[in-house]
């Protein structure tokens, strides 16, 4: 039984925004989550646009 | 010729059954896979008769309060060898648009029956139905528009260090007995687990494309395809859920196409720079 993720457009282009950096959207996600009602897409978004590094494309070092 | 009203009866019977099980199996690729498994058997074969009988008893309780007598309705077709052939079609003619009537509402009874509980299998109320009830915990995140991270443990082992990978679950087959068959992630790191003074530790994870990850351009794509042999165990681990998608498109879209623009300048100057 195959089952493929329905959501990964919307996910692409958080990655994209992020400049490829899945950890920022992986962060955003958790910092713009408001209890058990989830994260707000537009929220996400300012997020990531105002915590993304400047201009170089971003490298993870995050702990698993 | 009553070996032929018998078989329609049949089937007509079972119609409200059978479209249960079509209804459960258009909600989603999980409950069609549960029909692919079940439908062949005996126990399903008896769940379609029992809720046919169920829908039929409802809908002729429902018609009975309204006055309607299932008697009187099938009494003069039965004296058809009794009575005049133009008499018996004319009777039949004026009774077919009702049973149509009837049998359409019936089945679309069915087939909503089995939309609602493919719904409350995969919403959690009655998953206790299913087989392998985990799997719809990630197809729950991916539904309400988040996505779920998979830790993969290797068995890969190279002294005291176990390869890892991370990244986002795009695809996941399972076999039969529930066991991953294989897995395929999006966005992908590597890093390793060591065994140091009794204790586990993990290194720094690195993107697979190293630094040139983030300024590959959005049109092209990554798959780390993980055979399930090559597995020991894998952490899901789900985002939270993502709302207000419809409100939120515009700044998803405007903040999306100004990263490619700008990420292509960063291209351009880049590649003049080398």
């Amino acid at each position: 039984m195959l089952i493929t993720m329905k959501n990964a457009e919307l996910i692409d282009k958080l990655v994209v925004i992020a400049d490829g950096n899945f950890d920022l959207v992986q962060q955003a996600l958790l910092a713009c989550a408001d209890g058990a009602d989830g994260a707000d897409l537009t929220k996400v978004v300012e997020y990531i646009e105002a915590h993304r590094p400047a201009f170089a494309p971003a490298q993870s070092v995050a702990a698993a | 010729m009553s070996l032929a009203w018998a078989t329609l009866a049949l089937i007509i019977f079972l119609l409200p059954g059978v479209f249960f099980f079509i209804g459960l199996a258009t909600y989603e690729r999980l409950s069609r896979e549960i029909i692919r498994s079940g439908v062949v058997s005996e126990v399903a074969m008896a769940s379609a008769i029992a809720i046919a009988i169920a829908i039929h008893v409802i809908a002729i309780v429902v018609l009975s309060a309204v006055g309607f007598r299932f008697s009187q309705f099938v009494e003069p077709l039965v004296e058809y060898s009794r009575i005049d052939t133009d008499l018996f079609v004319q009777r039949l003619a004026d009774r077919l648009m009702p049973v149509a009537l009837y049998l359409f509402i019936t089945t679309v009874a069915g087939f909503g029956l089995g939309w609602i509980v493919a719904v409350n299998i995969v919403s959690g109320r009655l998953r206790r139905l299913a087989r392998h009830k985990w799997i719809y915990d990630i197809t729950d995140v991916d539904r309400k528009g988040g996505f779920v991270t998979a830790f993969v443990m290797t068995t890969i082992i190279d002294q005291s260090r176990i390869i890892m990978y991370k990244g986002r679950l795009h695809d996941i087959f399972l076999g039969p007995e529930g066991n991953i068959s294989y897995l395929v992630l999006r966005n992908c790191y590597r890093y390793y687990m060591t065994f140091e003074d009794g204790a586990l530790t993990t290194s720094r994870q690195l993107e697979l494309f190293g630094a040139r990850q983030g300024a590959r351009p959005a049109n092209v794509w990554d798959r780390l395809f993980i055979e399930g042999a090559n597995i020991a165990n894998v952490l899901f681990d789900s985002s939270p859920e993502i709302k207000g998608q419809a409100e939120g498109k515009n700044a998803l879209e405007a903040a999306f196409e100004q990263a490619l623009a700008r990420q292509a300048v960063q291209r351009g100057a880049q590649g003049a720079a080398t």
